[in-house]
């Protein structure tokens, strides 16, 4: 590209005043990496097929000041797991770790959570072997936007242990006038590893959260990544996950997106060696005039994957829902099964929804296959509940709860799936 | 086996493989090599045509200057030279067109004799329909079926550079109607450039007595052929009509860009069948057709209905999304397709299905077939409009992959804006069951023999939306593509 | 109980029922049998509330109200229950939290306490016992992967916590093998009562060896063209519908 425009620029000018914590030689190669690939790409319009239904010229309308850490914070707000299960807990107010606010608790031999900042000094080495390394930033401007600021995060490092309690991480976007921050998160899963990591994403007034992550989970390893996107009416959320896979490993995601006037979540997963396997859920609900984009992509690039994928959604208001999930089996990716399902129900005359379930298939001997439905609750389903003396608003609830349910129950383990039914009980009251 | 003689029996095989891969030796006159206004008008003074049609050319060729050359579709081609071909080609005639069928060039009958398709109006055998035909050769048509018959029944079926002589108005009327001269970048060089293609048009309440066809053949080398055709449902009028493409084989790529509008309106229907088969390319992928294709149907009254049936199983490169706007309430738009590639061949292929009008409804059946090298794309669009109440669609993908190097693609595009739309989307991918074909085998059945009756069988649900005049054909054909495939 | 005084009744264009008339007693079980199109499921829809049966003339009375008025979940607070012929399927919602909707939205709308989650589970217990229903059905989403037989009595288990005085059965007996035949039929004749009426529509006799009716009523082309007591059913088994498709037609 050879102009960029002025809201990219404005990042590009930002980072040149940008006074990063933590500095190294490697690290500022890898910032310096990421802000030449951005500047080259600069913030994708919907030109670009992979942005087609997602525009970000929203930004437009925010300054792209960084944030700075400045108001008090009610740890009350923060809270949403029963107690028992809060064990070890990481806060990050925009996009920075918050010490007063975090309990990492008792770790086991071979777990390490920390704050990126802090792995920055006490763990330099380990970074510089697993950052940066995952997915390349071609085609990925708001990754390497991420990665040109790269300064905070959590980092959970886990070999031949198993965590009982799940990872509780809650970040807090807190706007004045205008801030940006993005965050950059590793996780690290090898040797028979078992985790779960519980993220929240809260905020006030309008900012962007542009959140990175990457992940790698190898030798027999399981991760579990469940979020919950609940941003301000203001707040603009945008995540890309990469994630490999190896051998004989899962990596399981669950979002709940339900915030932010704009979200989206794009998560890339590369099934490695055999026996690598995927779970992609997510549940996506919209009122007023929110934009929740839900992107996926799972290579499968080697014989004997296999994948998992269900959306779901429900849309009032004048919101609009973006689901797009591509499957790739590489050429010789023989015994790949990959699934894919998207479902939405439109509940309002004003709401929109854009599908584009993918196959791009280059071995034959597979088994892909994916649905998409869009539309209104089943007539049938509504008559049978009425006619148990139901009455009709209550019958569309139950029908809308079950609907979304589903993926819940499919995709979230059974002691977690009480946390997300309960907010979309909530939103379905509201 | 030497190698001089391994290349004769090669030689031999291929041309087996693409029966209809002989040229024509026949004298032509043609415009010099190139694109410019010069061509344009060149095109349009040999076709004697009005002033506002040379200038809704040279308007659409100024637009088609701005433009860039599209490069989303899943295809891989070398540049295309536009200014390296040639865009008017005819067979040299002693007058300006054919009077009756027997002014028409012995050698021209003995080609489409050759292609299987008559053009001498046979006598009606009991039970059979006729089918009337318009010959399109190169740039030009040569010959035209049972004119006169359907001109009993009031409907008009003759090449369109002479419904813009002798029906002007209905031609003024509807070209450019369904797809704009600025439509997209092929459809747009069409506009500028087209010679000749079909025209029809259906009175109100006309039941078309029989089959329509046309039947394009490129011949000459280096020229690309730019037809255009367009067919008129009027009110409560039901017509089905059917194409078919050869090309000889050429080592060199040509290009085909044509551009269908069909325009049907209040309780009238049209049926739109295909058998693309122009020359898919030698089994290295050297030459074959550039098939890039618009084709539209506006449903513009209530209760008008399209069907478009496709079997692809020729071209280099298969370009073409034949749509449907389902603008008249209780609209009704199929798409049913068979895309069969094999070799280095691409087809990217699929259907647009735009819902403006209430309780309109509209079905996809779409099947692939990838075999040798070649890549196989459905992409479609879906899309619910803001008053489309009740609107359906269901759409069914399935590909089935035969061998190990091939790739089979599915990019399915739904936007609803309407809750009590409805719109449902499969896909499947699969490949024939080593099962299957030892069960066919221990039977007695060759391998190759097999894969046909399997594919056909995994077609069966578009093939039997095929008038039956050309189902059988079609299915043969389906055999002949596949040749290779497997062992 | 239940008086349907000549009812006209139609799909879309097409007129399906043409002059239906019934009287039912309270207390009472009728059986309506009769040839595939003759108008049953129509006649259960009608009865039930569905949108698309629209009513063109007649008149259906209920408790002395005028039960054509009523929107479905009425006429269920009132005390209308319809089995149907396939029961739908609810995804992601369980049987136990669908019934306690239910129930507790009929008793409401009866004036009675709604009950809470313990008193309620003890109270569908129950139901569960006296049925022979594994209580497991009842954490499993509504109807998704019952097999026939479950999903027929599952219609049951609702029938009895409901508590109905007027239910129709719409081919109950569709589906079922022999033994599910009976479970459902016997747990259908538990239910009978001096203040309920059933009305069970029927293609097959043998439903009726377990729900014996007072009265059977043959229906053809939209209209009741014969009655009789038990052994209609049973002559009709041997002679088939033919006689009465020609004399509707």
């Amino acid at each position: 590209m050879s102009t960029l425009s002025p809201i990219s620029q404005s990042f590009v000018d930002q980072h040149g005043d940008a006074e990063f914590a933590a500095r190294a030689p490697w690290l500022d190669q890898l910032r310096q990496s990421g802000l030449a690939s951005f500047s080259s790409q600069g913030l994708p319009t919907p030109s670009v097929e992979e942005w087609k239904y997602t525009n970000l010229n929203v930004l437009e309308k925010l300054s792209v000041e960084p944030s700075s850490i400045d108001q008090e914070i009610d740890p009350a707000e923060l809270a949403w797991l029963p107690e028992d299960m809060a064990a070890h807990k990481l806060v990050f107010v925009n996009g920075r770790f918050h010490q007063e606010l975090s309990e990492i608790g008792d770790l086991p031999d071979g777990v390490r959570i920390l704050s990126l900042a802090e792995a920055m000094t006490s763990d330099a080495d380990l970074l510089a072997r697993h950052l940066g390394q995952i997915g390349t930033m071609e085609d990925a401007p708001v990754l390497a936007l991420n990665t040109a600021f790269i300064d905070d995060g959590y980092v959970v490092v886990i070999e031949k242990a198993e965590l009982d309690n799940p990872i509780e991480v809650v970040f807090v976007s807190q706007a004045g006038d205008a801030t940006t921050h993005h965050p950059r998160n590793l996780i690290v899963a090898k040797d028979n590893a078992r985790m779960t990591i519980l993220e929240r994403h809260i905020g006030d007034g309008s900012y962007l959260a542009n959140h990175g992550f990457e992940v790698s989970v190898d030798g027999g390893s399981h991760v579990k990544h469940y979020r919950l996107l609940e941003d301000s009416a203001a707040g603009i959320n945008l995540s890309t996950v990469k994630t490999r896979v190896g051998k004989d490993s899962t990596y399981d995601s669950f979002v709940l997106s339900m915030g932010g006037q704009l979200s989206r979540s794009e998560i890339h997963v590369a099934c490695e060696a055999g026996g690598a396997h995927t779970n992609l859920n997510g549940v996506y609900i919209g009122r007023d005039s929110q934009h929740i984009d839900n992107t996926t992509l799972i290579d499968h690039l080697v014989p004997n994957t296999t994948s998992k994928e269900t959306y779901k959604g429900a849309l009032d208001g004048k919101s609009r829902g973006v689901f797009q999930g591509a499957i790739v089996v590489a050429e010789g990716a023989d015994g790949t099964d990959g699934q894919m399902s998207n479902k939405t129900l439109l509940l309002s005359d004003e709401s929109e929804i854009d599908s584009k379930p993918q196959l791009e298939i280059y071995a034959d001997d597979v088994k892909c296959a994916h649905g998409s439905t869009t539309g209104e609750l089943e007539e049938t389903s509504l008559f049978y509940l009425r006619s148990r003396g139901i009455p009709e608003a209550t019958a569309r609830a139950m029908l809308v709860e079950g609907f979304l349910a589903e993926v819940v129950e499919e995709g979230v383990d059974e002691v977690y799936q009480d946390i997300f039914k309960a907010k979309i009980s909530t939103w379905m009251e509201n | 086996m030497n190698a001089a003689v391994s290349d004769t029996v090669d030689q031999v095989q291929s041309v087996e493989k693409y029966k209809y891969g002989f040229v024509t030796d026949i004298e032509a006159d043609q415009a010099p090599k190139g694109l410019n206004e010069d061509i344009i008008r060149f095109i349009s003074a040999k076709k004697e045509e009005p002033e506002w049609l040379l200038e809704w050319r040279l308007k659409a060729y100024a637009h088609w200057l701005t433009m860039e050359e599209p490069h989303w579709p899943k295809v891989t081609y070398p540049p295309i030279d536009y200014q390296d071909s040639y865009y008017y080609s005819a067979p040299k005639s002693p007058d300006e067109g054919p009077e009756s069928l027997d002014d028409v060039d012995p050698e021209l009958l003995a080609t489409y004799e050759k292609l299987g398709i008559p053009l001498y109006e046979q006598e009606v055998l009991a039970g059979v329909k006729n089918v009337a035909v318009d010959a399109v050769f190169d740039s030009v048509s040569v010959a035209t079926t049972f004119k006169d018959a359907l001109a009993k029944e009031g409907v008009i079926f003759c090449p369109i550079s002479e419904a813009v002589k002798e029906h002007p108005e209905l031609v003024k009327q509807y070209l450019g109607s369904v797809v704009p001269y600025s439509d997209n970048y092929f459809a747009t060089l069409n506009s500028a450039v087209f010679t000749d293609g079909s025209f029809v048009y259906i009175p109100k309440g006309v039941n078309c007595p029989m089959e329509l066809s046309t039947y394009f053949r490129i011949n000459a080398s280096n020229t690309g052929q730019f037809e255009r055709t367009l067919i008129i449902a009027d009110e409560g009028s039901h017509v089905s009509y059917l194409e078919g493409c050869t090309a000889p084989m050429r080592d060199e790529n040509q290009l085909h860009a044509a551009v269908v509008e069909l325009v049907v309106l209040d309780d009238a229907d049209i049926k739109y069948s295909t058998v693309q088969n122009w020359y898919p390319g030698d089994e290295n992928g050297v030459g074959g057709i550039y098939n890039f294709v618009t084709k539209r149907a506006a449903c513009r009254g209530k209760n008008s209905k399209v069907s478009w049936t496709q079997v692809e199983t020729g071209s280099a490169i298969t370009w073409k999304y034949p749509s449907c706007i389902l603008q008249g309430d209780n609209s009704v738009g199929e798409f049913y397709s068979v895309a069969i590639t094999n070799n280095y061949q691409q087809a990217d292929t699929g259907t647009k299905m735009i819902h403006l009008g209430k309780n309109t409804s509209s079905r996809i059946i779409a099947k692939g077939i990838s075999a040798g090298k070649s890549q196989s794309t459905y992409r479609g669009l879906v899309k619910m409009m803001p008053k489309a109440e009740g609107a359906r669609n269901h759409t069914q993908c399935d590909s089935l992959l035969i061998g190990k190097e091939c790739g089979a693609h599915t990019v399915p595009y739904i936007e609803s804006r309407n809750k009590s739309a409805k719109v449902e989307h499969e896909a499947t991918t699969s490949k024939i069951g080593d099962d299957q074909l030892f069960y066919c085998r221990q039977r007695g059945i060759s391998e190759e023999e097999a894969v046909a009756l399997i594919v056909n069988g995994f077609c069966r649900e578009v093939m039997q939306e095929l008038p039956m005049e050309f189902a059988v054909e079609a299915q043969k054909l389906v055999g002949i593509s596949l040749e290779g495939s497997v062992g | 109980m239940l008086e349907i005084k000549n009812l006209h009744a139609k799909v879309g264009d097409t007129e399906i029922l043409k002059g239906l008339s019934l009287n039912i007693e309270a207390g009472q079980v009728h059986a309506i049998m009769g040839p595939n199109g003759a108008g049953k499921s129509t006649l259960s829809y009608v009865l039930s509330g569905r949108d698309g049966y629209e009513v063109t003339a007649g008149s259906v009375t209920y408790k002395g109200k005028d039960l054509l008025t009523m929107e479905p979940e009425v006429r269920a607070g009132e005390g209308v229950f319809l089995a149907f012929q396939y029961p739908v399927e609810i995804p992601g919602v369980s049987t136990m939290n669908f019934l306690k909707a239910a129930v507790n939205s009929v008793r409401k709308y009866r004036g009675e306490s709604e009950f809470d989650a313990m008193d309620f589970l003890k109270f569908v217990r129950e139901q569960t016992k006296i049925l022979n229903i594994n209580d497991e059905m009842l954490k499993r989403a509504v109807n998704v992967g019952f097999s026939g037989g479950e999903k027929k009595r599952a219609e049951v288990l609702q029938m009895a916590v409901l508590n109905p005085s007027f239910a129709v059965l719409d081919e109950t007996d569709s589906g079922l093998d022999v033994d599910a035949l009976r479970i459902v039929g016997e747990g259908v004749t538990a239910l009978r009562s001096p203040d309920r009426s059933m009305l069970v529509i029927t293609h097959y006799q043998r439903l009726l060896d377990y729900i014996v009716p007072d009265m059977v009523h043959v229906l053809a082309d939209g209209k009741i063209v014969d009655t009789g007591d038990k052994n209609l059913a049973i002559e009709l088994e041997k002679n088939g519908y033919a006689n009465y498709a020609e004399a509707a037609a």
